[in-house]
């Protein structure tokens, strides 16, 4: 059986608090999954047990494609989503500029008891970054 | 979309029966039970005859039977009395698996009473530790309050053993049985139990109406102090239409007892095996053998139980979950942690809970359904990698 994104599915994330651009990320996903020849993979575990693996292709300091592992809530997947479009293309020292209030903007609202989401997103991209440096000599 | 509603120990549907009872006491028959009018007296014929329905269903004389607004004044009612009854004693025993009615009332009395508590724990299976609980017991021991079954994963405390180790102590013996209640036969006078909690709305009557038995001839302070209603054990009004329901609800319960031990732990079982068989790396939370009929908590590994209430929700199937994002806290329930269930398994615990409205069909749908949908998570997990955790 295959169970695809519906209507149903996008009114409750509607009435639970999500901004249309957060349900649009979650629904999609299309940063999800794996990159096979990763320059750095890095993983975290948010506070409320979340988990987040962040895969980086990095070319002369610029972030060439990211990719999450998630298991987590909508919260946790729309604000991957919305941090790799935030980051792709930039410096590894831009993508360090980016912080919590920067993805919630593009996500426009999600649930408050969902913010600590947005935090593990980031702080795994960020860790991602940081532990490239180091093993690059950065 | 047709609705499977597997979330019995959240809620239950209001049985028609039950409302076919009510309906004529919002209307017609509005007379307070406490006049002396025939107008009132026809009301009040009607609550003593739910009082009797409850009654029977636990096996206790009516007026041992006091109706309160819920499962949880119930809860606050018998600590509040058995505090009040033995003022010297400062020391309650509970376990660390409790309702908040329970575990929270018990924390607030710690800090701003200066009680002393003992929060008994249990094993991997969810059963108490019965060596630390009977050495809690003491000379100042003002309360033992345990729940008679979990909400969580349905698994039931030995209620009988404890009471008679109670009884002989002499302390007072209050049992939660919210979940218990319509589920499995209770018996408050084999149980030794001096206090026990029920809720209307799990077995079926409507929300907002609860009861607290209280043993003859107990001491009894109450909660709610105001006029005569309940033997002076509960001031105010009393709440009849949802009493009448609760009356017929109970009445219902008992009849469905056989039900519940039979077809509907049979459907359970059959959930349960099913979804062992066909999802790998899952496995139940609970004693599977000590454990309500229509429960059964399972932890899916390296996938999010929130994430799996959505997709189910597409499907029309309502069941809960125990992680850390449906709990509206940054904790996985604290009955799946004080089991030690792992991080990995707790994150993904869904609790189904059925009732003796579910069916056979509904199970199939629900099997088939979440074979996918875990299969779907699991694909964007990174603890899963071909078929398997890494």
């Amino acid at each position: 059986m295959q169970i695809s994104s519906s209507d149903a599915e996008r009114k409750m994330l509607t009435d639970a608090g999500y901004a249309d651009p957060a349900i649009d990320y979650y629904l999609e996903k299309k940063h999800i999954g794996h990159i096979s020849n990763a320059d750095q993979i890095s993983e975290k575990v948010g506070s409320c047990g979340d988990i987040m693996k962040v895969y980086l292709k990095v070319e002369n300091d610029t972030i060439q494609d990211v990719k999450y592992e998630i298991t987590g809530c909508a919260g946790a997947i729309s604000a991957a989503m919305a941090a790799v479009d935030l980051v792709k293309g930039k410096k590894l020292n831009d993508a360090m500029n980016m912080n919590d209030g920067d993805v919630f903007k593009v996500l426009q609202n999600i649930p408050e008891k969902k913010h600590h989401c947005i935090q593990l997103a980031v702080k795994t991209l960020h860790k991602g970054i940081e532990e490239y440096k180091s093993s690059n000599g950065g | 979309m047709k609705i499977i509603y597997a979330d019995n120990n959240a809620t239950t549907k209001v049985a028609d029966e039950v409302i076919k009872q009510m309906l004529p006491y919002f209307g017609e028959y509005y007379g307070n039970p406490s006049s002396m009018h025939t107008f009132g007296g026809n009301v009040d014929k009607k609550i003593v005859q739910a009082r009797q329905g409850v009654a029977d269903l636990i096996n206790a004389d009516p007026g041992e039977i006091v109706f309160t607004s819920c499962g949880t004044e119930s809860d606050n009612s018998a600590v509040y009395a058995a505090l009040a009854a033995n003022p010297e004693k400062k020391h309650i025993i509970t376990s660390n698996v409790e309702h908040p009615a329970i575990n929270n009332l018990c924390k607030h009395l710690v800090k701003t009473k200066g009680y002393e508590v003992t929060f008994v724990p249990v094993d991997k299976k969810g059963m108490l530790d019965m060596d630390i609980l009977y050495n809690a017991m003491s000379d100042n021991t003002a309360l033992i309050t345990l729940m008679w079954a979990n909400n969580e994963t349905g698994v039931i405390f030995p209620i009988e053993e404890i009471g008679k180790k109670a009884n002989e102590k002499g302390i007072l013996f209050h049992t939660d049985a919210v979940q218990a209640a319509g589920k499995v036969p209770i018996d408050v006078k084999a149980a030794g139990v001096d206090m026990l909690s029920m809720s209307g709305h799990k077995i079926h009557a409507p929300k907002g109406i609860g009861i607290l038995y209280i043993k003859n001839n107990l001491k009894f302070s109450p909660f709610l102090i105001g006029g005569h209603q309940e033997k002076g054990r509960r001031g105010g009004t009393e709440n009849t239409v949802s009493i009448i329901g609760l009356g017929k609800a109970c009445e219902m319960a008992k009849e469905h007892l056989n039900e519940m031990d039979t077809r509907v732990r049979n459907m359970r079982d059959y959930l349960e095996n099913q979804l062992l068989e066909k999802i790998p790396a899952c496995s139940v939370n609970g004693d599977k053998d000590l454990r309500l009929p229509n429960t059964l908590s399972i932890g899916f590994d390296a996938v999010e139980g929130e994430s799996i209430l959505l997709l189910l929700d597409q499907e029309g199937i309502c069941a809960s979950s125990g992680s850390a994002c449906t709990s509206g806290s940054l904790d996985p329930s604290h009955v799946l942690m004080a089991m030690e269930v792992p991080l990995k398994s707790a994150h993904g615990s869904i609790r189904f809970s059925l009732s003796f409205y579910n069916t056979q069909e509904e199970m199939d749908i629900i099997i088939k359904t979440m074979v996918s949908v875990i299969q779907r998570l699991r694909d964007m997990s990174p603890f899963w990698k071909d078929g398997k955790m890494v």
